[in-house]
């Protein structure tokens, strides 16, 4: 942090305002008020992007961030993740949990005995143990996403009742609290047939504070009511409509009162307009994800990691990043680590050496490695190659392309050409990034408080196949040690939390000399709500309780009833 | 009358075969749905990928007569196929077709109605105040982009709702959702949410037809039996009105029956920036999404719009012209 700090000091050539301190912005904003104090009842509507077909969030086709939204207020999860990434048992769902970790590591929780799904049943091991069959990727047939944990699990078990759940892990797994999150019924994930389609255009059976009202398909509408079979606190409103538009209407229907809440686009047009709203106000805090340019380490310029480190302090992060905010009114900052936020424990400034702007040391770096101007200010070339990157971004995304070209002025200066190439954004990735055929890109990741696990894939090494071939799976700027993965590895497996950590940074440490990914800046969640409504907005990292969202005044509650 | 019909039926009825078969393969070839996948961060097992396309009849890998057959085979039977996320195209198309007409319906007829009045109006006034300023509006409004018209009468919306402080005009969705009240109440937020839709939809309708009609209606305002009318006596308004009205009018339906086929694609910023759920977004979003059988079954809607629409011409102009009938 302090380094940021110093910074900002010493540079005078950016132009807009100084970055402050990351760790001193919030990490929240939801308008916290205690329950005792809204009023009871009302309708609360909420804008979201898409209607999605398939509900089951643990599906390639439910992937997605408005499934997870609409199931918050839905479907189990037996740990609450606070909104700087801790995990905390949800005593709606758990009562008790106990980690043994010799000779194996064994997680016990104890269930609340009242939680049941809608359907009457109570919810049990049975549920959990079929989960782990079903996501561990051992059988087939089961359409699922690959998420990182079930296939450490040796098996689920009953343990002093029908309450209690044995898991016990072949390996350690240090991110056991990331596992179950959306909790399904036995019924749905026994049999794949079930698991596959039975949340398709539906959302069968639920165990939350609210409960399915109805799904409309044509005015692509979701409703969820007050569950009052629900064993904790009942939720203080009567319904939650989510409602599906573009983001051009969301931003509409907000200024006109038919939405009250929606996450706004980090995008100045859409900033402008919304914060002028009456009665309503944009909740800033920071957001669970960072911004970053991946370099392609087999691509025959960047092969080489003096060239990637001087594409590292050949670009001023700060200049992007007040770029990027420059509108929004969101103080810029730029991020030192490849796993942790700022505003999270362990977090350290480990770019060292490479996160400084610093165009003389890039220069010296190329002329080091063979890349030579032929005059100042001219293209470099070594052999009759000249120094020429591919950066993509995806077609008609003002943002992408300002940053692109940005990216380009900046490395020009050191005598680097960069070539922007438009590409469709639904191939971005499958027909470009995952196959290797770029230089840069730039795209964001959004975690949810399990570093380690959640971004395993990004840095983890090529598998060599049979044939001798290098897999890279997703590790798509193909770089990549036997000491990174050590040192994840340790991360996954070191259940005290300051070693973990310790494993990351070391982790973070080896990206940034293997010259694998620039991190630029952690990015701010805008979230558009009417300003008497509490307990709702930017979470971070944190799931909101969305039983106890609710209006502070008595007008709110009814003006939203019917 | 029943040989005429039949003879333009299997005419439009192979056009329509080869349209939906060229949209499929165009679709098939030009789009990929297996971005959806791999652009998950992570993305899902490569296998796992595989099974969902196969399914879905998806995969770019199987060979593209292959597709096209099951997907044939299918459409045959009313069954155009899933969605990437495996949702069910017909029933989407249905609804969306729905959402559509609600939206279209009452502004393609307003726009019509309203354009030809307005054309016989101005035609009548030849170089009047009424005909001068009619002229000038509509080339403005015609020359004005959908999305501008759209977004435009949605922010004076907004503005006229702010100012009074009421809700009075609704700016996005067909209907307030979760609205409880008697059928009145129901009704009167439908069309407070309809009401700018229209306008939208109407407005270049009324400019277009107008130019449209009022020049037909010119045109025979020179011919002999209007001449003659005026030469019996009849004023030059009730000349034109009682005999050129109705002739002029035989191209006006061809025009209009195309014209509102045409409307459904069009529709589509008028969909966007109101948030109706119609046709024309789910194109748009489709092609976004490479999902290759919803985007073969709007252009196979399309297609059979603007045959049905040329049939219905056909019979109209059949009706309203009887020199047609010689044929």
């Amino acid at each position: 942090m302090a380094l940021v700090v110093a910074l900002s000091g010493c540079d005078s050539q950016v132009p807009g305002p100084p970055l402050v301190d990351p760790a001193a912005l919030p990490s929240a904003e939801i308008n916290p008020v205690e329950r005792g104090q809204l009023a009871d009842g009302g309708t609360l509507r909420w804008g979201i992007n898409e209607l999605p077909a398939q509900w089951n969030p643990h599906h390639p086709a439910g992937n997605l961030s408005t499934v997870s939204t609409v199931l918050r207020g839905l479907l189990p999860a037996p740990f609450h993740i606070d909104e700087t990434g801790r995990a905390h048992p949800d005593p709606d769902y758990v009562t008790d949990v106990q980690v043994v970790t010799d000779p194996t590591q064994v997680v016990t929780l104890t269930l609340e005995p009242r939680a049941r799904w809608s359907t009457g049943a109570p919810i049990t091991w049975r549920d959990y143990a079929a989960m782990v069959d079903a996501l561990s990727g051992s059988d087939p047939d089961y359409q699922v996403l690959g998420e990182v944990g079930y296939s450490r699990i040796a098996d689920v078990r009953a343990g002093a009742d029908d309450h209690e759940v044995v898991i016990t892990f072949d390996e350690p797994f240090a991110d056991y609290a990331a596992l179950f999150q959306n909790l399904l019924p036995a019924d749905y994930s026994a049999d794949p047939e079930a698991f596959n389609s039975g949340y398709l255009d539906r959302i069968p059976v639920t165990a939350g504070p609210f409960a399915l009202d109805a799904i409309d398909p044509s005015a692509q509408t979701v409703t969820l009511a007050r569950d009052d079979s629900w064993w904790g606190e009942p939720a203080k409103l009567d319904r939650i409509v989510f409602r599906s538009l573009s983001p051009d209407a969301l931003d509409a229907a907000f200024l006109d009162g038919g939405i009250d809440v929606y996450a706004v686009a980090v995008d100045a047009a859409s900033y402008q307009r919304v914060k002028t709203a009456s009665g309503g106000e944009v909740r800033a805090a920071l957001a669970p994800d960072y911004r970053h340019i991946t370099l392609n380490g087999q691509s025959p310029a960047l092969s080489d990691v003096d060239v990637r480190h001087a594409v590292f302090l050949g670009i001023d992060r700060e200049a992007i990043a007040n770029s990027a905010f420059s509108a929004i009114d969101w103080p810029s900052s730029v991020l030192g680590n490849h796993f942790l936020a700022p505003n999270q424990k362990g977090y350290v400034d480990n770019s060292g050496k490479w996160g400084t702007y610093d165009p003389e040391r890039a220069a010296e770096l190329l002329d080091g490695a063979g890349w030579r101007a032929p005059e100042p200010g001219a293209v470099r070339t070594r052999q009759g190659q000249s120094l020429t990157l591919r950066f993509l971004v995806p077609q008609g995304f003002a943002p992408a392309q300002n940053e692109a070209e940005l990216v380009q002025a900046m490395l020009a200066e050191i005598g680097i050409e960069v070539r922007i190439e438009a590409v469709p954004g639904d191939q971005l990735f499958g027909g470009y990034v995952l196959p290797g055929d770029y230089d840069m890109v730039a795209f964001v990741n959004s975690g949810g408080g399990f570093p380690a696990s959640e971004f395993l894939y990004q840095w983890s090494n090529a598998v060599t196949t049979p044939d001798g071939q290098d897999k890279w799976g997703s590790n798509v700027a193909r770089i990549g040690s036997p000491e990174i993965d050590g040192a994840l590895a340790g991360a996954l497996e070191e259940l005290e939390p300051d070693a973990a950590l310790r494993r990351l940074n070391e982790a973070d440490r080896l990206l940034w000399e293997a010259g694998h990914t620039l991190p630029l800046y952690q990015r701010p969640e805008l979230v558009a709500t009417r300003t008497d409504l509490a307990n709702v907005g930017a979470s971070g990292f944190g799931g909101l309780d969305y039983a106890d969202i609710g209006y502070t005044t008595d007008d709110g509650a009814s003006a939203g009833a019917p | 009358m029943v040989r005429f019909l039949l003879r333009r039926l299997v005419g439009k009825a192979l056009l329509l075969v080869v349209a939906a078969s060229c949209a499929h393969l165009l679709a098939a070839t030009a789009l990929d749905p297996r971005g959806n996948y791999e652009g998950q961060r992570p993305p899902p097992p490569a296998e796992t990928v595989d099974a969902l396309l196969d399914e879905y009849n998806l995969n770019p890998d199987t060979p593209l007569a292959e597709r096209y057959l099951v997907w044939a085979s299918g459409v045959v039977t009313g069954d155009f196929g899933r969605s990437w996320d495996g949702s069910d195209v017909t029933a989407q198309l249905v609804r969306r077709v729905g959402v559509s007409l609600r939206l279209l319906a009452l502004g393609a007829a307003l726009g019509a109605l309203g354009g030809v009045l307005l054309g016989a109006l101005a035609a009548s006034r030849h170089r009047g105040g009424l005909d001068r300023t009619s002229v000038a509006v509509s080339l403005l409004v015609i020359s004005t982009p959908a999305v501008v018209v759209a977004v435009s009468l949605q922010s004076a919306a907004l503005w006229v709702n702010q100012v009074t402080g009421s809700e009075l005009l609704r700016a996005t969705g067909e209907f307030t959702p979760g609205l409880n009240g008697g059928p009145v109440a129901q009704v009167m937020d439908r069309a407070r949410h309809l009401l700018l839709p229209t306008l939208t939809v109407a407005l270049p309708q009324i400019a277009l037809f107008s130019r449209y009609q009022r020049n037909l209606m010119l045109d025979e305002a020179g011919s002999d039996y209007v001449r003659t009318a005026r030469a019996k006596g009849l004023t030059k308004r009730a000349a034109l009105f009682r005999h050129g009205l109705r002739t002029a009018l035989g191209p006006a339906v061809t025009y209009f029956g195309y014209s509102s086929a045409l409307l459904f694609a069009s529709a589509v910023f008028t969909e966007k920036v109101f948030g109706w759920h119609g046709v024309g977004e789910y194109l748009l979003d489709s092609v976004g999404r490479g999902d290759v059988h919803a985007v073969a079954a709007v252009c196979c809607f399309g297609a059979l719009c603007v045959v049905t629409a040329g049939l219905l011409a056909d019979i109209g102009r059949f009706l309203v012209d009887p020199r047609t009938r010689v044929l």
